[in-house]
């Protein structure tokens, strides 16, 4: 093998593909990116066998082509310590070696053959939708997983495939956000009875890599495995094993809750304000919808007491309800702060319901007092 | 001055205002005639056959035959416990308690109000008879230590006064077993050194007591001077409730510590639902036969007022940061710090079968070793150690 490629591009690859390499393993392989040339197409490949990434690498000049596995830690430093606009890599029976204007490096051959597969796309079915949609949809709901949890299919986002549309939820049991929009079955693609649980970590992956340019990304389902391609990446990924709990039955459905509407940016400031006084220990703030507006307030011990005003037309019964401001802040910064939601809240106890007109809904479980 | 107020046979006494039919009857309260489980309490009939709490009650069962077993219903008697607490109140806001049935008060701000320590030991009693029908023994002494002892003196009923001028004729005939902190295994070593009364261990030379006992020994010297400074320290102010036992001979049996444990850790958690109380961090301490004292900790993913996940942490701690699994132990603790009103607790989406499935296991654990005695129910490994027998008890402290 014998090509020339852009060093920036390159590190860009490098570094996404990276991500998915395993910091410990007792495969000395998997510390590995395997870089592969046919005719003028380069892919850089990488997994810890649980997820697995393709990542076309542009700007390539190939004089010969093949492939070369490549230690991602001594590469990586590589084309990040180097100031060339291009470097050269060269395979021969000796090893490799790295070419710059005023630079060379040797690193030892590994075997290519010895380096997994990773599985590429090669589906006739998938559901196909626009790559900006399920970056958001990445973005609305992961941050509300718990790979924490004893419960495994807490760590990862839920798909729900149907003919024209993908519905994404991920909660931690406390809360639960949910982002749905249009999907088109290509080839009748519908997923089988098992639940497609996506790792938070294969889910971020996909975020990272998908790039604004980006018009759409397809998803093919199989049990066990989860196939996403876009313009110029494939992730790969298993599965989370498990019973993802039945999001539907909590997800508020009330026709007499009273809805109000707020914009973004005042209640992420209001919001920051009152949680000044809030702790470790107490999370919680208080929300009092009344006549005139909503007030936010919060008593820690000890600490202090804090009541922030964000006028409102609100028209009904008074009404509280203590929620973790973490919560509540985590689900406005996914927004665009210009844009407005709404809150619909029944009573104290029972779940506030967060939405926005552009099919994402956000629960969240509030705080009791006391115990039952 | 300060006021130590005991109930009398608590447990038993408020069986026996729930049950007149029982009165004069020796009623012992946990454990089953079967002879499952430890004795949290035995009334005054029940002792003069010899019966105490934490004897195995097999043993309580053998020593008296015709003893009433009742199960321990230890929500309701801290339900009384905070009936008691109210009263104290009403006479001092500086109230210590020790365990649901013990406080210590300091009324030495309460003199204009209510008259001297020694009226004021007596409104209490007599107004803890009057309002609950229980009788309770008052110890009134210049600090904690021998106020505890007077207490305990004239028991029931009792009601002494040290005064600043007799502590010296006070302590010092009594035998060195009264002192804080002196169990069967060091009283026999002090009588080792000719040493049975507290007299005697105030006229040894400060330094003989180090060098046997290290720093427990200071400890003991102080007491025995009749010095003990600590002050009392009331609940609101408390950065943590802790409960501890020193056992009547020391335990291998890490089964028999096990229900000790729990009993600590189910009276720790009635402490912080009296006082609307969470804690976030469990402790657990350990005094090895030879005193070298540990203590190991843990915090909980959230503030928490209920036995069950307390009793978890505590067992987590026993079972895994305990070291030296052969030594025997003389003294556990529990105790639950990080304490804040008012609890937020997060409510969950979903119910967590796991966690309900747990909490019901355990639940329906301890109303097992509730009706049949804190051994009766336990995990198949604690069956290949030997059961605890009475021999564990009655065998005469050996070592010193």
């Amino acid at each position: 093998m014998k090509v020339e490629c852009n060093r920036e591009q390159l590190l860009a690859a490098v570094q996404s593909a990276g991500t998915v390499v395993p910091s410990r393993s007792p495969k000395e392989i998997l510390k590995h990116l395997k870089l592969t040339v046919v005719e003028d197409t380069a892919i850089l490949m990488a997994t810890d066998m649980d997820i697995g990434i393709r990542i076309q690498v542009p700007e390539i000049q190939v004089e010969a082509a093949g492939s070369v596995v490549l230690p991602v830690k001594e590469f990586g430093s590589l084309l990040r310590e180097s100031a060339d606009e291009t470097l050269k890599i060269e395979v021969d029976l000796q090893g490799v070696t790295v070419r710059g204007e005023r630079s060379e490096y040797k690193l030892p051959l590994v075997n290519p053959e010895e380096f997994p597969e990773v599985p590429t796309f090669e589906e006739e079915q998938f559901h196909e939708l626009p790559a900006r949609l399920f970056r958001e949809l990445i973005r609305r709901t992961l941050f509300a997983t718990d790979t924490e949890s004893s419960r495994y299919a807490l760590g990862g986002v839920l798909l729900e495939f149907a003919d024209d549309t993908l519905v994404g939820v991920g909660t931690d049991g406390r809360r639960l956000a949910k982002m749905e929009g249009p999907a088109k079955s290509i080839n009748e693609h519908q997923p089988g009875e098992a639940m497609t649980i996506v790792p938070t970590r294969a889910m971020q992956l996909m975020e990272r890599t998908l790039s604004d340019g980006d018009a759409e990304v397809q998803i093919a389902v199989h049990p066990n495995h989860v196939l996403v391609r876009s313009a110029k990446v494939i992730v790969y990924s298993r599965l989370v094993e498990g019973r993802f709990p039945k999001w539907r039955e909590v997800f508020p459905v009330r026709k007499e809750a009273v809805t109000i509407e707020i914009a973004v940016g005042p209640m992420l400031q209001s919001l920051r304000q009152a949680a000044v006084v809030a702790n470790l220990e107490s999370r919680g703030i208080d929300f009092t919808f009344a006549e005139g507006g909503l007030v936010l307030s919060a008593t820690t011990a000890e600490v202090g007491q804090s009541r922030v005003d964000l006028p409102i037309s609100y028209e009904g019964n008074p009404v509280t309800v203590t929620l973790d401001h973490r919560y509540v802040e985590e689900f406005l910064r996914v927004l665009d702060v210009e844009k407005t939601f709404s809150v619909e809240i029944e009573d104290s106890e029972s779940a506030a319901l967060f939405t926005t007109d552009d099919g994402y809904g956000y629960v969240v479980m509030p705080l009791a007092r006391e115990h039952k | 001055m300060i006021l130590h107020v005991d109930m009398d046979a608590f447990y038993a006494s408020i069986e026996e205002r729930e049950h007149p039919e029982l009165i004069g009857l020796p009623v012992i309260v946990g454990g089953t005639p079967q002879g499952r489980g430890v004795v949290a309490a035995a009334n005054y009939a029940a002792r003069a056959f010899g019966v105490h709490s934490a004897m195995p009650a097999r043993q309580a069962a053998k020593l008296c035959p015709n003893a009433v077993f009742l199960p321990t219903r230890i929500d309701y008697y801290a339900k009384v416990a905070e009936q008691i607490r109210d009263i104290f109140q009403a006479f001092t806001p500086r109230v210590e308690p020790l365990s649901l049935d013990e406080a210590f008060l300091d009324v030495r701000e309460s003199q204009k109000l209510f008259g001297n320590p020694e009226s004021i030991g007596r409104q209490i009693q007599q107004t803890i008879y009057q309002q609950l029908k229980l009788v309770a023994s008052v110890g009134i002494a210049p600090n904690k230590f021998l106020a505890k002892i007077a207490s305990d003196l004239e028991k029931p009923a009792g009601f002494v006064i040290v005064h600043e001028n007799a502590i010296q004729a006070f302590l010092d005939p009594l035998p060195v077993r009264r002192l804080w902190g002196v169990g069967p295994v060091t009283a026999a070593a002090l009588e080792q050194l000719g040493i049975q009364s507290i007299g005697q261990v105030r006229l040894l030379p400060a330094d003989t007591l180090d060098a046997h006992f290290g720093q427990h020994g200071t400890h003991l010297w102080n007491l025995a001077q009749g010095i003990d400074d600590r002050p009392v320290i009331t609940d609101k102010v408390a950065r943590s409730i802790s409960h501890e036992t020193t056992f009547p001979v020391d335990i291998t049996d890490r089964d028999v510590l096990r229900a000790q444990a729990l009993a600590l850790t189910d009276q720790v958690a009635a402490r912080l639902r009296i006082r609307g109380l969470s804690g976030k961090t469990v402790q657990l301490k350990i005094r090895f036969s030879d005193f070298q004292t540990i203590t190991r900790a843990a915090t909980l993913a959230a503030p928490t007022q209920l036995t069950q996940p307390l009793w978890h942490t505590v067992q987590q701690l026993l079972a895994e940061k305990l070291p030296r699994p052969n030594t025997p132990i003389r003294l556990i603790g529990v105790g639950v710090s990080s304490l804040g009103n008012d609890p937020q607790y997060q409510q969950e989406l979903f119910p967590d079968e796991t966690a309900a499935s747990q909490l019901q296991l355990e639940q329906t654990t301890d109303l097992i070793r509730q009706k049949f005695g804190a051994t009766s129910l336990t995990r198949a490994t604690t069956l290949l150690r030997r059961p605890p027998s009475e021999g564990d008890i009655n065998s005469p402290p050996t070592g010193a």
